[in-house]
Parts: structure tokens; C-alpha cells; sequence
């Protein structure tokens, strides 16, 4: 079925061809948002709330982009949402602290995340690098994401940002930039010798 | 300097460490979970703030709340009618048998 025919019948309500776009997508949607969320279980609601919004909206589609691009796109704006919200309810729960409520928050501690991608020898710098992944901001997150996890073209994250791709590019030598300076000083704090 | 070297090293290894990951897989059964989902959305809600969402049903409950309480109003005030007209009878009474006391005063000349 070629991307068309699969567009109209979502369009129709057919139920074979939604399970088709799940099963196309369902990886590179999750790979996305975990590369993102840093979070298994909050990568696969976002990932089935991404296809749930498609599902919804596929009618407005009117498939200017590829669909690929348009799931990015969703995926993306979904897991940033979410990082959002998780960082609303950080500084809430850090006030109630600072209040002196007795209710501690687990979400206060910063989680150590591996992608399950990485090689097993990895794991260790790997782990330095997500932190540091996570404190970029959203923009240089999303196409460092993109392209060093989900190793998309500068041209399709220009798609899926809906800007240029010299903006990509300077997106991404910023994302370097920024984390070498975060490992810089966490190395600094953590190997003095 | 040989700190330097080291932490640069470090940094270096770290930013190396993403070159070549594979993309992850969702567990098994995730369209089932996503089908699961997509039905308990689509499903009425029964929770607690679910009547807040139902406009008519709270509008037809304001709707009774105002009918109940303009009756309640109206009640009172006419409760309150019948009660100063049973004082003023009272009284009219109270004036005709009692409050002029001479007009009987002959039957104490016997």
C-alpha cells in the first residue's frame, strides 16, 4: 500500500490500515520520545498518545509533509509537553519541601537513564551524556535527538522543525557546544584525580 | 595538565559513546495496550469530577437549585403575611373583649 493509499484509507476509519501505520511507526515513534523523555514508561504513553492524536486528526491532514514527518512532529511536541509538565511538577514538589510538607518526592531525584541502544562498554559515558542531554534546551534537545539518536538527515529534522537546515545546523554545533561545557564540570566535580 | 588531558578524554569518550546505538523496541503487545487505551477514552467517564464535564445535567441541577429556592422565598414571605394578619386579628380581639374595661364598670354599681 503506498503512502496515499494508506493516508485515504486512515481517512475511511479503516481499522487494518491504522494497524498498519502502528506497526510502521511504533519504533521509530517510542525511540523518539525515549530519546527525549529519557523514560521508559513515559516514552510508551507518550508513544501511544502520539498515535492516538493521528488517529484523531488524521482527517486535517492535508499531507503537505510525509507522514514520517508528521508522526516526528507530533512525537516530538508530545515529549516536550510532557517534559514540561514533569518540570511544573518538579518545582511543585520542591516548594512543598521547602514548606516543610512530610510527603517527599521521588521525582525530586534526578534518574539515571541508558538508552537500551547503547553498547553494553558504553553504558558508563553514556549515562554522563544523557544527563547532559537533558539539561540542553527543548530546541537543540529535539535535533540533537534526532539526529545522533534517531539518526535522522538535517534535512528531515528541518522538515519535522518546519525550518531551515542551516538552523539545524546551528542548532546542533550549540547542542555540542553546550554539552561539552555540562560534562566539562560534571567531570570536573566527579574525577578530580 | 594531565587532569585536563584526562577530563578532556572523558568528555570526548562520552559525546563517542551514542555513535552507533541502535533504535529501541517497544515491548510486545503495544498495539493491544494502544487499542486498550483508545477504548477507555472513548468510554463515558464515571469519575469523580465527571458531572462537571456533563453541562446539561449541571445546568438541569442549577435550574432545580434556583426553582427550589425561589420557592423557599416565597414560602417564608407568605408565612410571614399570615402571621401579621393573625396578630392584627388578635388584637382586634383582644380590643373589643378587653382593653376597655369601663364598659362594664355598671355591673359593679350593684
Amino acid at each position: 500500500m503506498s503512502e496515499d493509499q494508506l493516508i485515504l484509507a486512515l481517512k475511511e476509519g479503516s481499522e487494518s490500515a491504522f494497524r498498519d501505520l502502528v506497526e510502521t511507526h511504533q519504533n521509530r515513534v517510542y525511540n523518539t520520545c525515549l530519546g527525549l523523555l529519557q523514560n521508559e514508561s513515559d516514552a510508551e504513553e507518550t508513544a501511544q498518545d502520539v498515535f492516538i492524536e493521528v488517529h484523531r486528526s488524521i482527517g486535517a491532514f492535508r499531507g503537505d509533509s510525509k507522514l514520517s514527518t508528521w508522526l516526528y512532529r507530533i512525537a516530538t511536541t508530545k515529549s516536550l509537553e510532557l517534559i514540561r509538565k514533569n518540570k511544573r511538577q518538579k518545582r511543585f514538589a520542591f516548594l512543598q519541601s521547602l514548606a516543610g510538607s512530610d510527603e517527599k518526592s521521588d521525582s525530586l531525584k534526578q534518574a539515571h537513564f541508558v538508552h537500551p541502544g547503547i553498547e553494553m562498554e558504553q553504558k558508563e559515558n553514556a549515562e554522563a551524556l544523557f544527563q547532559a542531554i537533558a539539561q540542553l534546551p527543548e530546541t537543540q534537545k529535539v535535533a540533537f535527538t534526532l539526529h545522533k539518536i534517531e539518526g535522522l538527515a538535517y534535512q528531515q529534522i528541518s522538515e519535522i522543525m518546519e525550518t531551515s537546515v542551516s538552523s539545524v545546523e546551528s542548532l546542533m554545533f550549540r547542542s555540542k557546544k553546550n554539552l561539552q561545557k555540562t560534562l566539562k564540570s560534571y567531570y570536573e566535580k566527579n574525577f578530580r584525580d | 595538565m594531565k587532569n585536563e588531558n584526562n577530563i578532556e578524554t572523558k568528555i570526548n569518550q562520552a559525546l563517542n559513546s551514542i555513535e552507533g546505538i541502535e533504535s529501541a523496541e517497544v515491548k510486545p503487545y503495544f498495539y493491544t495496550r494502544l487499542q486498550a487505551k483508545m477504548e477507555n477514552q472513548m468510554a463515558p467517564s464515571y469519575g469523580k469530577f465527571s458531572i462537571l464535564a456533563n453541562l446539561k445535567l449541571s445546568l438541569a441541577m442549577l435550574a432545580v437549585f434556583f426553582v427550589f429556592n425561589l420557592t423557599s422565598i416565597v414560602f417564608l414571605s407568605g408565612s410571614q403575611n399570615t402571621d401579621s394578619t393573625a396578630t392584627s386579628a388578635l388584637d382586634e380581639f383582644s380590643e373589643e373583649y378587653f382593653s376597655n374595661p369601663n364598659v362594664y364598670d355598671y355591673l359593679n354599681d350593684y
